[in-house]
């Protein structure tokens, strides 16, 4: 099972957290800093696993990308596959650079309810729910296109109530 | 005053709010931002206005992002989910499976929402409801809305099947009496083509095996033959773009037909016989260049030291970790260590013989890696080779870095008093 997916920036900022398990925020804020006093001291060219026993409790493991100005982390139990963790991660990347066009960090700062949309249609419950991302990509874009449908006939309607109010 | 004026008003946009955020200098200046923030969303909340709700979750998201308390807005969101439109639904939704803390009331009151919700004309919305069932679910909501669930198994469009498939594994995780019910209908979506549904169900089945005897007994009696026969045809199909990574096929289902055949092989002779031809064929056929094919492989490795024996297959599996020993991928020979590990208990004389490799490991460059290794080497020390490894650990302690040095010294102490 995935219990986490984290994405900070290399200031440690927190960009969009995830916890597929109850944890209070105070834990949560503890486990983003302590990941990314880890993240941040790793040299360039080693692996992307870390020991995460000492952070998440027993059974855990974490994978980490770094790509620009962001760290994408992934934990999860021994029941998963690291390497194909590796892989989930590339797919997440590979998805959110296709909807945002390169994604970079502020299209992240600024959608992050779209980032829980794709998210979403990824992982599930901690389960891998799909691996296509074009599959992804449709689920995500049906959300997107019914979001602003209703959007719009809220925009007229509260247009017409604030100016009837007037 | 005036919303457009006033930045701190509920009329601010959550964008504005972002950008306030973003441009404060210090902590405490941003603490200042988000408790200004704060005090307008309550107000907003007391005021009562739907039309603000789905910006005050939204804004909250984010302060909850930053670690700031947000609970004043969990029954914002029961409201939001109560509301027919479907971005209030969504951001509602969200907003429970972030924002909640482990309040069984708040979770009570949601359970006649997700049901009329798991029940709706728009499948979205059904997608939304399973979604947050599936993050949230407690035991006594998985009573209640397991039929729902069930019924969804079998819905027409494959986005809701896959979803109910794994929302299913949080009910029978939270109450494994329901297994009984789901045995069934999971089986049934092992026969799928799609693969997104295909991976789901497999999981499926391996959760159900878990957590019941039964299960586990029928799975094994009636489905080993059909999901050998899966990837057999999976690890001989044309390459298919939209599932394929770097031209391997389908890596994550196959990741997840290995896990399942192994929990099936587990201490069952027949069944574990019955497989032995395709484990070799995808342990020997399998490229192994890029990361997805040694994803295949390693689980492959992990299934073939797991289910009954077969001494062909296991010196396979050893001679795959023992390429990825000497693999130039950090990460390939991270997993092989960890796998190396488990393979110890098994066939101690097997690991022993890439002795010199895994003292190389504990030298890496990679700490991750130098634990690892150096967990290994205490685990295969034994009469015979306890002098030889302890110099060279302590050869190697002059030289290593400074951080490691109290590990090692940790593990050498204990090595000679072993």
């Amino acid at each position: 099972m995935i219990r986490s997916v984290l994405v900070m920036n290399t200031q440690g900022k927190p960009r969009l957290t995830k916890f597929y398990e109850f944890w209070p925020v105070e834990k949560q804020q503890e486990a983003i800093r302590n990941v990314f006093s880890v993240l941040c001291s790793r040299a360039e060219h080693v692996s992307n696993f870390v020991d995460a026993e000492s952070i998440f409790g027993p059974d855990s493991r974490l994978v980490y990308k770094h790509f620009a100005t962001l760290y994408f982390v992934f934990v999860f139990d021994s029941s998963e596959n690291e390497l194909a963790m590796l892989d989930l991660i590339q797919v997440f990347v590979e998805t959110l650079d296709k909807c945002f066009r390169n994604v970079c960090e502020l299209d992240i700062v600024f959608n992050y309810s779209k980032m829980h949309a794709i998210l979403d249609e990824i992982i599930f419950g901690g389960q891998v729910l799909e691996t296509s991302s074009t599959e992804i990509m449709k689920a995500v874009e049906e959300i997107t296109k019914l979001e602003a449908q209703s959007n719009a006939i809220n925009l007229v309607s509260k247009s017409v109530s604030n100016w009837r109010s007037r | 005053m005036d919303p457009i004026l006033n930045p701190f008003s509920s009329g601010t946009r959550l964008r504005d709010m972002i950008r306030t955020i973003r441009a404060c200098k210090t902590a405490a200046e941003e603490r200042a931002a988000i408790r200004k923030e704060c005090a307008a969303i309550r107000d907003s909340i007391n005021e009562n206005d739907p039309d603000y709700r789905h910006r005050n979750l939204a804004k909250l998201m984010f302060i909850h992002m930053l670690g700031y308390p947000t609970h004043f807005g969990q029954m914002e969101c029961l409201k939001c989910i109560a509301s027919p439109g479907f971005p209030e639904k969504r951001i509602g939704y969200l907003g429970l499976m972030l924002l909640l803390d482990e309040r069984q009331e708040v979770l009570m009151l949601v359970t006649n929402s997700l049901k009329q919700d798991l029940n709706h004309t728009n499948q979205y919305i059904v997608g939304l409801a399973l979604c947050a069932l599936g993050n949230i679910c407690s035991a006594e909501m998985a009573r209640d809305l397991a039929p729902e669930v069930e019924r969804l198994l079998q819905f027409r469009d494959p986005n809701i099947r896959k979803k109910a498939a794994l929302c299913s594994i949080r009910i029978i995780k939270k109450v494994p009496d329901l297994a009984e019910n789901f045995l069934k209908p999971a089986t049934a979506l092992l026969r799928e083509k799609h693969h997104g549904v295909l991976i789901t169900a497999v999981q499926l089945c391996t959760d159900l095996c878990k957590v019941s005897r039964e299960a586990l007994e029928h799975i094994r009696k009636k489905c080993t033959e059909d999901l050998v026969k899966t990837l057999k045809d999976l690890a001989n199909s044309p390459y298919s773009p939209e599932y394929d990574i770097s031209g391997i096929a389908d890596p994550f289902l196959h990741i997840r037909l290995l896990k399942l055949l192994r929990v099936l092989g587990e201490g069952d002779a027949d069944a574990s016989d019955s497989m032995n031809d395709i484990l070799a064929q995808v342990g020997t056929k399998t490229e192994s260049n890029k990361v997805a094919a040694n994803a295949i492989l390693y689980e492959c490795v992990q299934t073939i030291m797991s289910i009954e024996g077969n001494s062909g297959l296991r010196v396979l599996a050893i001679s795959i970790l023992g390429k990825f020993l000497s693999n130039r991928d950090n990460n390939i020979r991270y997993v092989a260590l960890n796998m190396l590990m488990k393979a110890v208990t098994a066939d101690p004389q097997a690991v022993l013989r890439y002795r010199a490799t895994i003292l190389e490991c504990v030298k890496d460059a990679d700490a991750s890696i130098r634990k690892r290794a150096l967990e290994l080497v205490y685990v295969l020390v034994n009469e015979t080779n306890v002098k030889p490894l302890t110099k060279e650990l302590v050869s190697y302690l002059e030289t290593c870095d400074q951080d490691f040095k109290g590990d090692l010294t940790a593990k050498i102490c204990s090595i000679v008093s072993k």
